[in-house]
């Protein structure tokens, strides 16, 4: 069975590990790809630099996206999600503890998908 | 005495009565007692009547000895000087012509006061000749004066040809016929005689009907044979009316009795008449007569010489209305030679007719020379009269016109009215065309409209370097300087060109860096306002101006010239003014300006710039400050947006720590609860409660932070609307709360929608709280009407407070209940109060121990309605 993976981009290490558990928590078992900076996001997602000759088939099938990361944050990576043909139709959701509506209608305006507050309720 | 002062003499020879002066008779005698039979009444009359007797004789012994025989008192004639008996050689002299004789006796009698002469020729003719001499000029002579004579002949001389030769001659002859006298009287004489006594009466009936005075008069002359007094003769009644006085008192009497003053008189009546009546020459003159206080219409004639009349009129009415008349026409004359407008009667072709002193001096004429010239052509220099000519209008239309005219060839500007002119019938004959120069005020008015021009732009412009450009533009335009500048003195106490035109290109490399420290420019003297009024070149408002530089560094004023500017002068700048820029008592700066000309700068255009001057200081100084305040908005706004985004991102990485321990404390909850006790499971609730606390309070202050520094957005808000939906938020947060909303519909207001949406949920979400522990929890939007402002008000009816902490509630973190019983951070109140402030409200609080609170505000943005 194809393993549809589920993408997260978090710098932080707490958060990553609490929303694994809250994934588990919620009986959502897909294998979750980590990448701890907007960067190493896009190199996976576009099998550059370090992860230079991914398998194809290990594309994420959703995007867990936080914003405030250092170097590459979460708009420049979701602008070149949504730029791409290859990615652009990936399911983005912007995960961040940011309740600023500025934040919220950029990241629209940028095209993700769903804009969740941290600390999420997977429930709802 | 009955005397009849007119011509007609007694003759004292009953035969012949009465004669008129000029009468001469001839008489025949055979003997020398004939002659006495004669002569002595003849000379008897003569001598009572005031007469100069004359006898000429060459029998003179024989004579004398006749006469005392006949006239008893003739001694006391000759005495008195009143006979005078006279050979023939003596009295012919050399030229054997007696007329001379005649009229020196004449004037000799009239000098002493006698009425006129009476003569007697009595003298053989000549031997020799055997001719009989008709004295024909006597004769002549006689008739003209007053003088009575007889021409004795002896009778047997002459045959009855010779005889009648004679007698025709004369007005009548006396012969003795049979020793009785008879006189022959030639018809014509006759005749003559009968006409002139009827001319007489006639004569006297005019006389005293005429309406004019009439006087008759008598010279009276003094040692010198100079007039000295007059006797009257006759007047008539329009003469007695007219000086008030009666004849029979003036009669024979000396004028200056009569009329005591007039020998002094400065008309000289005595001395005038005299002339006529020793001249014959008549005179006709208007004299003032002091001793009466009139004026007379004299004319004055001698029909006989000593004698002479007057017919005159009192003409003093007439002389005082001419001369009113002449006063009126002086003081006119005067009037309308000083008026200073320009003033010329104009007839209906264009001519003048008169112009007066101020119009002719303009033109450059006298006002004679003016009359007679058209007036479009001597005023305008055209052959026709202009488009505007109100004289043309006035003359068409018969109604007053007035018109500004331009006209160089007379100065200036003229303010230009026209009267019309009518004569009886009411047609236009003219025009008096009045001209008031105006130029001065025309200049004034231009002078008036260039200052406000310049105050315009200085109200105009906020920004520092438009509002300087203009006034550039406009000062060149007005003054047609080459060069404009404006320096203003800077922080450093430099004073640099902030805006110059057209300077040569070197001028502001050069000049531009000059401090007030400097003493080598004159810019530094009128900025520092040490310029001395005495000098010719400053003005007493501290200006500094040369309309020729070259000139003024050659002067010897040691002092000045040090700090002069040579610059200007070696740059070719001949015309300079230096303007202080005033603002109150302080000097900011100075306007420049410079032609390569002379004369570019005169007084007038400083004193205009002085005067204008102040309102560029106001100007320069509020675009300075504006300038200086947009500054500072500009680093304000930097500022705020730093802190924005600092706060930002202070909490934001603030949160992180408090989620993660959040986060865990809740996984160990769930994950570790078999592994913990109630307390530990209590402790970590404890902790995520504290974290969540702590998370609150970040929000709390990023919010109130956020009110403080945001901009307000200012539009219509309905509050009802918005407290709907909050208390909608509310209820969905507990949803088994039983809690009633009462809410006034329809309140709106003006102010920042999302501030006033974060102090209704402060305050909503507070009642909520609140009223957690109420069984009918009751929550009430509203608002009232206090002192004539809407006041709105959250009101519940939960746990209330003490009014005694009032002061506490809206300080920040002072809370009046402890955190077991109602969380909060304490920041809620703070914020409300932050955000009704800066709607220009205010916000206050009402409460009650477990009755409830009251909270109230105010929003005071102008636009609340209903």
């Amino acid at each position: 069975m194809k393993n549809k993976i589920i993408m997260l981009v978090d710098d932080n290490e707490h958060d990553v590990f609490l929303t694994q558990r809250a994934l588990k928590k919620s009986n959502i078992a897909n294998e979750v790809v980590v990448a701890n900076d907007g960067q190493k996001a896009l190199d996976y997602l576009f099998g550059k630099g370090k992860f230079a000759g991914r398998d194809p088939d290990r594309m994420p099938v959703v995007i867990l996206l936080d914003l405030k990361m250092p170097r590459v944050d979460g708009f420049e990576v979701l602008k070149q999600i949504r730029a791409n043909p290859q990615t652009r139709y990936l399911p983005v959701v912007i995960m961040t503890a940011s309740k600023e509506d500025i934040d919220i209608v950029q990241g629209y305006a940028e095209g993700c998908n769903a804009y969740v507050t941290k600390p999420v309720d997977f429930n709802r | 005495m009955e005397t009849n002062y007119l011509d007609k003499r007694k003759s004292g020879i009953s035969l012949i009565g009465d004669v008129l002066w000029g009468t001469s008779l001839c008489q025949f005698y055979q003997t020398r007692e004939d002659l006495l039979d004669i002569l002595g009444p003849y000379f008897k009359a003569g001598l009572e009547n005031n007469e100069f007797c004359v006898w000429v004789t060459s029998d003179e012994e024989n004579v004398k000895r006749l006469l005392y025989q006949t006239v008893p008192d003739i001694e006391k004639y000759l005495l008195k000087g009143q006979f005078e008996i006279i050979s023939d050689k003596r009295w012919t002299g050399r030229s054997r012509k007696s007329d001379k004789s005649i009229l020196a006796r004449l004037d000799k009698a009239i000098s002493l006061g006698f009425d006129g002469v009476r003569l007697e020729f009595d003298f053989s003719p000549d031997i020799n000749s055997g001719k009989i001499s008709i004295y024909h000029d006597e004769i002549e002579t006689i008739s003209r004066y007053n003088i009575i004579a007889i021409f004795s002949y002896p009778r047997d001389r002459f045959d009855a040809v010779g005889l009648m030769e004679i007698v025709k001659n004369h007005q009548c002859a006396l012969i003795r016929n049979s020793g009785k006298w008879e006189v022959l009287e030639s018809s014509d004489a006759r005749i003559v005689r009968n006409a002139l006594v009827r001319g007489e009466e006639k004569l006297k009936a005019v006389f005293s009907h005429m309406a004019e005075g009439f006087a008759y008069h008598r010279i009276v002359l003094d040692e010198k044979g100079q007039p000295c007094d007059y006797i009257f003769l006759e007047v008539n009644e329009a003469f007695e009316k007219f000086l008030g006085l009666k004849a029979k008192d003036i009669i024979g009497k000396r004028v200056t009795r009569v009329l005591p003053g007039i020998e002094k008189d400065p008309a000289d009546w005595i001395g005038r008449y005299g002339k006529v009546a020793l001249t014959g020459k008549p005179a006709r003159f208007e004299s003032y007569a002091k001793v009466l206080k009139k004026w007379y219409s004299v004319s004055a004639f001698s029909p006989n010489r000593g004698f002479f009349g007057i017919t005159f009129s009192d003409i003093t009415e007439r002389k005082n209305y001419e001369n009113e008349i002449l006063k009126t026409k002086t003081e006119w004359e005067r009037t309308f030679n000083s008026v200073p407008d320009l003033i010329v009667l104009l007839d209906n072709k264009h001519r003048v007719i008169r112009a007066n002193k101020a119009m002719a001096d303009r033109l450059g004429l006298t006002p004679e020379k003016c009359a007679g010239l058209h007036c479009y052509q001597v005023v305008h220099g055209l052959s026709k009269p202009p488009e505007f000519c109100p004289h043309s209008l006035t003359c068409r239309d018969k109604q007053e016109h007035t018109a500004e005219v331009h006209e160089p060839r007379l100065g200036g500007d003229f303010l230009v009215s026209t009267t019309p002119v009518l004569n009886d019938l009411g047609e236009v004959t003219g025009s008096i065309h009045v001209s008031r120069d105006i130029t001065e005020l025309k200049k004034t008015e231009t002078e008036l409209q260039t200052s406000r021009r310049f105050l315009e732009i200085a109200n105009q412009y906020t920004d520092l370097r438009s509002l300087l450009q203009a006034f550039v533009q406009q000062t060149r335009e007005v003054t047609n300087c080459e060069a404009v500048g404006i320096r203003l003195l800077d922080d450093s106490g430099n004073i640099p060109y902030y805006a110059c035109d057209d300077f040569n290109a070197q001028f502001p490399g050069l000049e531009s860096p000059l401090s007030i420290k400097s003493d080598r420019c004159m810019c530094v003297n009128v900025i520092k306002g040490t310029t001395n009024p005495d000098m010719p070149f400053y003005t007493s408002d501290g200006s500094f101006y040369i309309n020729g530089t070259s000139r003024f560094l050659t002067t010897d004023n040691q002092g000045d010239r040090g700090r002069t500017c040579h610059v200007c002068n070696t740059l070719g700048y001949e015309s300079v003014a230096l303007i202080p820029i005033r603002v109150g008592v302080h000097i900011i700066g100075l306007i420049h300006l410079a032609d390569h000309k002379e004369n570019m700068v005169p007084l007038n255009t400083v004193k205009l710039f002085e005067r204008v001057s102040s309102a560029l200081g106001i100007s320069v100084q509020r675009a300075l400050a504006e300038m200086e305040l947009k500054k500072r908005t500009a680093e304000l706004e930097t500022s705020n947006k730093e802190l924005e985004s600092f706060s930002y991102t202070v909490s934001h990485d603030l949160r992180a720590p408090l989620r993660s321990m959040d986060g865990y404390s809740q996984a160990m909850l769930e994950d570790y609860a078999d592994k913990l006790d109630e307390q530990g499971k209590k402790w970590l609730t404890n902790i995520r409660a504290s974290s969540q606390e702590m998370a609150q309070l970040i929000d709390d202050i990023l919010g109130l932070s956020r009110v403080v520094r945001s901009e307000l957005h200012l539009q219509n808000v309905n509050l009802s609307d918005l407290a709907g939906s909050i208390t909608r938020e509310l209820q969905r947060t507990q949803p088994d709360r039983q809690v009633e909303f009462i809410i006034t519909p329809g309140l709106e207001s003006f102010g920042d929608a999302n501030l006033l949406k974060i102090a209704l949920t402060n305050l909503l979400g507070n009642a909520f709280k609140f009223t957690a522990g109420c069984r009918s929890a009751r929550i009430e939007f509203g608002f009232d009407q206090q002192d004539g402002r809407r006041v709105y008000f959250v009101r519940d009816n939960g746990a209330g407070f003490e009014m005694k902490y009032i002061n506490k509630m809206f300080k920040p973190f002072q809370r009046l209940h402890s955190d077991k019983n109602f969380p909060g951070t304490g920041i809620g109140l703070v914020t409300v109060q932050r955000i009704i402030q800066r709607h220009g409200g205010e916000v206050w609080a009402e409460g009650e121990i477990n009755k409830g609170a009251t909270f109230y505000f105010t929003i005071n943005q102008g636009k609340d309605e209903r």
